[in-house]
């Protein structure tokens, strides 16, 4: 269990120093996407593949923002909607409607995005804290800014976005690995 | 006719080599402790040599034919296995290996040693040694001279009716010897007494042959127990005789029993011992595939019937049923390869008791009993903590001290016993003691205090005792008799649940305390009955499920605008509307009205409740999948299921349905059989909802 | 006209290879999956000799063999039954059911070939 051990760590790590971690890399990639004609980006490593929309299983007295489980390959995966998680305004799904399928902590989820954009290089050095939205946007789920071309990039942070929503409690993660480990 | 039997080498070398390995083992078995087991070792060197010959290994077989011939003289007591004939036997066993390895690779075998071994071996075997006695491979015979024989055939009337014939048995001689045959119609009786199933003939044969009288014998194979055989070896044609006992006349019986008969049943007990080590997640992995083929199964099923008339559907579903019965054989006896005895579990208990009893000055009598049963390893690794924890509590708290069990008129030893059975699909353990029971005043009262429960509530014991495996339960020193009983319970209860198993408690004061584990026998898989609310696929454990019944409006009552109950054979049981304790986006497009849908009466440690559902889909066993892996445990759910249509099914978890429908104050879930009680206990709960 | 032999197993693999070999040795051959359907298809298919395993689901070898001997037209039809080594009592209880002979199992193409050839020659 010592992938187990290292990722909590690195989670503690981005936790209180989100920035520090990623300037010793010069370039990441981020997969970007649009919500509500904003950019945003997540980490490509972070992604493990994209899908079109489909129907989803809604799951019981789950928070809005949770649409509901899929099947992706066997495994059942909880789909966000990241409209609903930022309080922004619903649109009806187009053609163009994707899942984003990322990699958090062991787990794997969906994010509904209005469409994929592009993988782009952001240097590392580019990214600036990000100001607080205000209430739109918990300014923690954001790892940073950076300018792209003309556009500005959202660089989100999944890990916080996932702990911030009562997805996953953490207590329950570390807890259950105990267990197992036991 | 040829046949390439070249395809079946690679099975063949590969099985040489683990007979050589048992053959090793075997031999040092005996070096080490002067037990020989050898049959065993008989058994694998014959074998290796029987294969070799089979599949055109000459050497192999050569070599191996006098490992054999120094193994049957151990055997049958002509020679001593010393500490030398056993080197030279693991000497043989290196060439072997050369050999094999040899075959494996297609060269030449390089073996120093071989001609050296074989010398040495073959100087252990004597005059009238087994090497002699007739075990040679056909080249060795043919060099040899002919030999006359004098066969006397007589087969019982009866033996035509195994479609055996003497005809085939006759000509079958005649492809090894050059025969004089004789037949006898002595016995032959009058036309009308003869009988067309019935054998008259018998025969006098005379061969001559190079080949061995076991060739000979062999043609009669079939037959030994249906006709009166005999075998004479006449006169000798070479200076060697094939029975190694020159110029006599050797006559041998074929009735009797071969040797080897005896090594053969020695040789299935060794396979049944023999094991082979596999890494649990390969196991897990065929788990889970079987798992999803069962589920393809099913929907398979479903689907054809949907789409199919039914005349048109029956072949297709005949071979589905076919199917469905292989994959479910093939899922048994993966899921067989993870099950281990919760004699594994069980065996650590009795240290514990007797040092748990000695600390606390308690004279224990602890019996176990595992009745053989046989859990998913995962669930025993898991099972093992709460047990120890319950057992511990009754040394602890449920048996009494010496002095009060006398006091009380109860022998002076106090007695735990630790059952466990088969029930249904599941595996029940018990824990029992002949303790002081439970209090279910004071847990009341310490619940009551708690806020668990407002006072004045009337329960039965059996949900009083619930109480013990709420959370910090027991922290409070007030009650003494509970506090006990209370550490920890919460884990207790959590951790069987997290096993999809429930716990109940039986007890009366001072008499004694009954906790009773059930287990499912696997975590992977539950047979449920999949049912429909709006668009949502939900599946009800079919184990909970005691009937299904259309709900009429005569049946149904409302008590104080909230409650609903059913009347369903004597009981009024309380109906829980699935959309409304799983609000989900689109849940109101369950169906409303009650006459509309369907009601599954679903029992869950003695509470009955009449889930309501829009219809039902069917039965279908699925795997389940953990909602914790990607999202978060959901209560009411014990996970999530993929269906065949590639859709996802929710798994309910009825426990905590149950309980949350309860903790809502929604639904009664404790109803007494009178339907008056019924309406004062609605009457309190309503007040205190307002 | 080329031997027709109805082969008995539950197991598909043992049939696939008793077939292929059988096929190979240019006889005409007929699958059956249990012990019931092998009695159905003795008596549809009128093979000249039948090979089956006693344990089988539905209805074992033993009953089968019995089953098979009762239909008149079948009453010397060789029948050969697939046994273990060790299978003794087995051996015996079919042969007392009507069984003609047997092959141990593991068995080789050329072994099974000899024993069919052995009790309905060429």
């Amino acid at each position: 269990m010592s992938t187990t051990a290292s990722t909590n760590q690195s989670t503690t790590e981005s936790l209180t120093a989100p920035l520090d971690e990623h300037q010793s890399d010069k370039s990441k990639q981020y997969l970007t996407f649009d919500v509500a004609n904003e950019l945003y980006g997540v980490e490509i490593l972070k992604v493990q593949e994209i899908r079109g929309w489909s129907a989803v299983t809604q799951m019981p007295n789950a928070p809005d923002f949770i649409r509901g489980v899929m099947n992706l390959r066997g495994s059942v995966v909880p789909i966000m909607d990241i409209r609903r998680r930022f309080n922004m305004p619903e649109i009806d799904f187009t053609p163009q409607t994707v899942v984003i399928v990322v990699n958090v902590q062991n787990r794997t989820i969906g994010m509904i995005v209005d469409k994929v954009s592009d993988v782009v290089d952001i240097e590392q050095s580019d990214v600036r804290e990000a100001p607080d939205f205000g209430s739109a946007i918990d300014s923690s789920f954001l790892e940073g800014l950076s300018p792209h071309g003309e556009d500005m990039v959202i660089l989100l942070n999944v890990d916080e976005m996932m702990k911030g929503s009562d997805l996953i409690k953490v207590d329950d993660i570390i807890q259950n690995q105990e267990v197992e480990e036991l | 006719m040829t046949i390439d039997i070249s395809q079946f080498h690679e099975s063949f070398l590969a099985e040489a080599s683990e007979h050589l390995n048992d053959f090793e083992s075997g031999l040092l078995e005996i070096e080490n402790s002067g037990e020989a087991d050898l049959d065993a070792i008989f058994r694998a060197a014959h074998s290796i040599k029987g294969g070799a010959g089979t599949f055109g290994f000459d050497e192999i077989a050569e070599f191996t034919h006098v490992v054999e011939s120094v193994l049957q003289n151990a055997r049958d007591g002509l020679l001593e296995l010393s500490e030398s004939v056993i080197t030279e036997l693991l000497r043989s066993i290196d060439v072997l290996a050369e050999l094999i390895d040899a075959a494996k690779e297609s060269r030449t075998a390089q073996s120093q040693i071989k001609d050296d071994v074989y010398q040495a071996l073959s100087n252990y075997l004597g005059g009238g040694s087994a090497l002699a006695q007739g075990q040679l491979t056909p080249q060795k015979a043919k060099e040899k001279g002919y030999q006359f024989y004098e066969i006397e055939f007589e087969p019982f009337a009866t033996m035509a009716q195994t479609g055996n014939d003497a005809i085939n048995i006759i000509k079958e001689l005649q492809e090894v010897a050059s025969l004089n045959v004789q037949c006898s119609y002595d016995n032959v009786p009058p036309l009308y007494d003869i009988c067309e199933d019935e054998m008259y003939l018998s025969f006098h044969i005379e061969a001559e042959t190079s080949a061995s009288v076991d060739v000979l014998q062999e043609a009669f194979m079939f037959v030994e127990d249906e006709a009166k055989i005999n075998i004479k070896a006449l006169a000798c044609v070479d200076e060697e005789p094939a029975t190694g006992e020159s110029g006599t006349t050797a006559e041998k019986n074929v009735q009797k029993p071969k040797p080897h008969k005896k090594v053969a049943a020695k040789s299935v007990q060794k396979s049944e011992t023999s094991f082979i080590r596999v890494a649990v997640d390969k196991v897990d992995t065929l788990i889970n595939m079987v798992g999803e083929l069962v589920t393809n199964n099913a929907m398979l099923e479903l689907q054809i019937k949907r789409v199919l008339e039914v005349e048109e559907s029956q072949d297709v579903l005949a071979s589905i049923d076919q199917m469905n019965s292989h994959t479910r054989n093939l899922q048994e006896s993966i899921m067989a390869i993870r099950m281990m005895p919760l004699e594994f579990a069980f065996s650590r208990f009795p240290r514990m008791v007797r040092d748990t009893a000695q600390k606390l000055g308690k004279k224990i009598d602890f019996q176990t009993n595992d009745g053989q049963t046989e859990l998913d390893r995962t669930v025993i690794d898991k099972i093992s903590d709460p047990l120890n924890h319950l057992i511990r509590n009754a040394v602890d708290h449920g048996i009494e001290s010496a002095e009060q069990r006398l006091a009380c008129g109860k022998p002076e030893e106090g007695k735990i016993e630790l059952v466990a059975f088969y029930r249904g699909g599941n595996v029940v353990i018990d824990i029992i003691d002949d303790g002081k029971g439970l209090d279910p005043e004071a847990i009341y009262a310490k619940a009551v205090e708690k806020g668990l429960v407002d006072a004045g509530v009337q329960l039965p014991d059996s949900e009083i005792f619930k109480f013990i495996f709420h959370n910090g339960f027991s922290t409070a020193q007030a009650v003494t008799d509970v506090s006990g009983r209370g550490v920890g319970m919460d884990v207790v209860a959590k951790n069987i649940k997290a096993l999809n198993g429930s716990i109940e408690i039986f007890s009366e004061k001072g008499k004694g305390t009954k906790f009773s584990v059930s287990l499912p026998l696997t975590l992977a898989i539950v047979d449920g009955m999949a049912t429909k609310v709006g668009q949502q696929t939900y599946i009800i454990p079919l184990l909970n499920i005691i009937e299904s019944i259309k709900p009429t409006a005569d049946k149904v009552k409302t008590l104080n605008d909230n409650v609903e109950v059913m009347f369903v054979r004597g009981e009024y049981i309380p109906i829980l509307r699935l959309k409304e304790a799983f609000v989900t986006e689109s849940g109101d497009q369950g169906i409303e009205k009650l006459e509309d849908g369907i009601a599954i009466i679903v029992e869950v440690e003695s509470v009955k409740v009449a889930l309501f559902v829009d219809e039902l889909i069917g039965q279908l066993q699925v795997v389940i999948k953990n909602l914790e892996d990607n999202y978060k445990e959901v209560e009411g759910l014990s996970g999530a299921s993929i269906l065949g249509d590639g859709s996802v099914a929710l798994i309910l978890d009825l426990q905590g349905l149950v309980d949350m429908a309860q903790r809502d104050n929604k639904y009664l879930l404790h109803l007494p059989q009178k339907f008056n009680s019924i309406e004062s206990e609605a009457q309190h709960e309503h007040n205190s909802i307002n | 006209m080329s031997k027709k032999i109805l082969t008995v197993d539950d197991s598909a693999s043992i049939r696939q290879m008793v077939t292929f070999t059988l096929k190979q040795a240019g006889y005409e051959v007929v699958e059956a999956e249990d012990g019931v359907q092998g009695l159905s298809k003795a008596q549809a298919e009128a093979p000249h000799l039948i090979i089956t395993d006693l344990n089988m689901p539905n209805m074992n070898g033993i009953e089968m063999i019995k089953g098979i001997r009762q239909q008149p037209q079948h009453k010397f039809t060789p029948i050969l039954m697939l046994t273990t080594e060790s299978d003794d009592s087995k051996k015996a209880e079919g042969k007392q059911a009507g069984a003609t002979g047997w092959i141990v199992k593991p068995f080789n193409p050329e072994q099974l070939i000899k024993v069919i050839q052995k009790v309905m020659p060429a």
